[in-house]
C-alpha cells in the first residue's frame, strides 16, 4: 500500500508543515523528503555532494517561487535530464497567474495546484494529488531501481 | 491615499509612454503580489486554523497553542507586507516633491545611525567624497541608501569582515552612486530577482524582501534605474543611476569641479578602501 516516495521543494516552513501533516496522513505515501530551496532541490535528484545516496522519488511537489533556483528552473533541469524526466512533477503553489502556468506547461510541467485558502479544500486537494498520483497513474519504471 | 501604479501630474494626464509602461509594468507586479505573496500567510492561517480545530477536539492543548503561534506570526507578517505594500505604491507620487540631495551630508547623517550596527558587525564604511548632489526626493533617496547598507549587513558579510565603499562615476547620460561591498556576491542568473518584490534569495536572512524593490523603485520613479554587479566570489556593486539632468549644484562642488571628479571617479577595490564614515 505504501508506494509513493515524495520529494517536496518548498521554502515556507509552515505551508511544508501543512502539506507534509496531510500528505502524512495518507496510507499510500512511503516517505516525504522535505528541501527548502530550488538549488538543493536540483542537487538532491541529481545525486550530487550530500545526496549520492539518494532515493529518486514517485513525485515531485515544487513551489513556484522558491530561493536558489526558482520553480520553473527547478523544472526545467528535470525535465532537461533523461534519468530525472519521467518523474512527475506537481507545482504547488499560491500563484494562480496564467502567465505562470503557461510557463510550467511550456516546460512540460505535468500538474500543477493552487494551494486553495480554505483547509478543507487544501487537505482535499493533497488527499486527491496523492491518490491519483499514486494510484491511478501509471509512472514510469523509475524509482528503486534506479539510485544512481 | 497612494494608488498602486498609478501615477498622474496635477493636470491628471501621464507624464511619458515610458512612464506609463513603468506603470502598466508596475500594475502587473502589484497584481501578482498580492495573488501570490498575500495569499501565502492567508494559505498558513487557514491551515492552521484547520489544524487548531482538530487539536481543540482532541484535547491536544500543546498543538493548539502551537498552531495560534503560527496563527498570530503569519498575521503579523501579513500585516507587514501590506504595510511595505502601501509604502512601495507611495514611492512614485512622493518622488514628485524633488530638491537638492547633498548626498555626501545625507549619508554621513545616515552612517551614524548605523554606527552601532556597522560596529557590531565589524564592518567598514568608505565614502569616497566629495560626491555630487542631485535632484531628487531627498527621502526617497536617503531611503534606497539605508536599503542598500542594510542589504550590504545582512548579505555582505565574510570570514574577513565587511567592507562597504560608497562612490560615484559621471557618464555621458547619467550620474551613478555606487554602493559596494566585498560579500559573497550575487550570480549573474539572480541580478533581476534581487529587486523583485518579497523576493528573498536567502531563505535564511531576515526582511520584509521589499528593500531592493523599494529601491528599484524609488529609481524608476526619479527616471532613473538601479542595478547590480556581481559575480560570486566577487563582492556586489548597487548602482543607483539618475539621469545626467539630475546632477544638481553640489556645496561641496563648483560646477567645474563635476566634470574633473567624473574623470577621477574611479571604482577602487573595497578591499582597498581606507576607515571612512562607519568605522567611527
Amino acid at each position: 500500500m505504501h508506494t509513493l516516495r515524495v520529494l517536496l521543494i518548498e521554502d515556507d516552513p509552515d505551508h511544508a508543515e501543512l502539506i507534509e501533516h496531510a500528505l502524512g496522513r495518507q496510507p499510500l505515501i512511503a516517505s516525504i523528503r522535505h528541501l527548502a530551496d530550488g538549488t538543493e532541490g536540483v542537487r538532491y535528484l541529481k545525486g550530487e555532494g550530500p545526496y549520492r545516496e539518494r532515493e529518486l522519488p514517485d513525485v515531485v511537489l515544487l513551489d513556484w517561487k522558491l530561493p536558489g533556483k526558482d520553480g520553473l528552473q527547478v523544472l526545467r533541469e528535470i525535465k532537461a535530464d533523461d534519468r530525472l524526466a519521467g518523474i512527475p512533477v506537481v507545482v504547488l503553489t499560491t500563484s494562480g497567474s496564467d502567465a505562470d502556468v503557461r510557463q510550467a506547461y511550456k516546460s512540460h510541467v505535468n500538474s500543477y495546484l493552487v494551494k486553495p485558502v480554505d483547509y478543507a479544500q487544501f487537505k482535499a486537494m493533497i488527499e486527491e494529488m496523492s491518490h491519483y498520483w499514486g494510484e491511478l497513474n501509471r509512472r514510469p519504471g523509475l524509482g528503486a531501481a534506479e539510485t544512481t | 491615499m497612494c494608488t498602486p501604479g498609478v501615477e498622474a501630474d496635477e493636470h491628471g494626464t501621464d507624464r511619458t509612454t515610458a512612464s506609463r509602461e513603468r506603470q502598466s509594468r508596475e500594475v502587473e507586479q502589484f497584481v501578482y503580489t498580492v495573488s501570490h505573496d498575500l495569499k501565502s500567510p492567508l494559505v498558513t492561517i487557514t491551515g492552521f486554523l484547520g489544524l487548531l480545530e482538530q487539536s481543540l477536539a482532541s484535547g491536544d492543548r500543546a498543538g493548539a497553542e502551537r498552531a495560534v503561534e503560527r496563527i498570530r506570526r503569519s498575521a503579523v507578517r501579513m500585516s507587514e507586507m501590506i504595510d511595505g505594500l502601501l509604502r512601495l505604491s507611495c514611492v512614485g507620487q512622493v518622488a514628485r516633491e524633488t530638491t537638492t540631495v547633498q548626498v555626501g551630508d545625507e549619508l554621513r547623517e545616515l552612517l551614524c545611525l548605523y554606527e552601532q550596527r556597522l560596529a557590531d558587525a565589524g564592518a567598514v564604511v568608505d565614502v569616497a567624497e566629495p560626491l555630487p548632489a542631485v535632484l531628487a526626493n531627498r527621502t526617497l533617496l536617503v531611503e534606497a541608501f539605508d536599503n542598500l547598507l542594510s542589504n550590504a549587513l545582512k548579505h555582505g558579510a565574510t570570514a574577513d569582515g565587511l567592507r562597504i565603499r560608497i562612490d560615484h562615476r559621471l557618464t555621458d547620460h547619467e550620474l551613478e552612486y555606487r554602493v559596494r561591498d566585498n560579500g559573497p556576491g550575487i550570480p549573474e542568473a539572480l541580478h533581476a530577482r534581487v529587486f523583485r518584490t518579497f523576493e528573498r534569495l536567502d531563505p535564511d536572512s531576515e526582511g520584509s524582501g521589499l528593500g531592493l524593490a523599494i529601491v528599484d523603485r524609488v529609481l524608476s520613479a526619479h527616471d532613473g534605474r538601479v542595478r547590480v554587479e556581481s559575480s560570486p566570489g566577487q563582492g556586489a556593486t548597487f548602482i543607483l543611476a539618475f539621469p545626467r539632468s539630475a546632477v544638481a549644484p553640489s556645496r561641496h562642488l563648483v560646477a567645474q569641479d563635476v566634470d574633473l571628479v567624473a574623470q577621477d571617479a574611479r571604482v577602487p577595490d573595497a578591499g582597498t578602501g581606507n576607515a571612512g564614515a562607519g568605522g567611527r
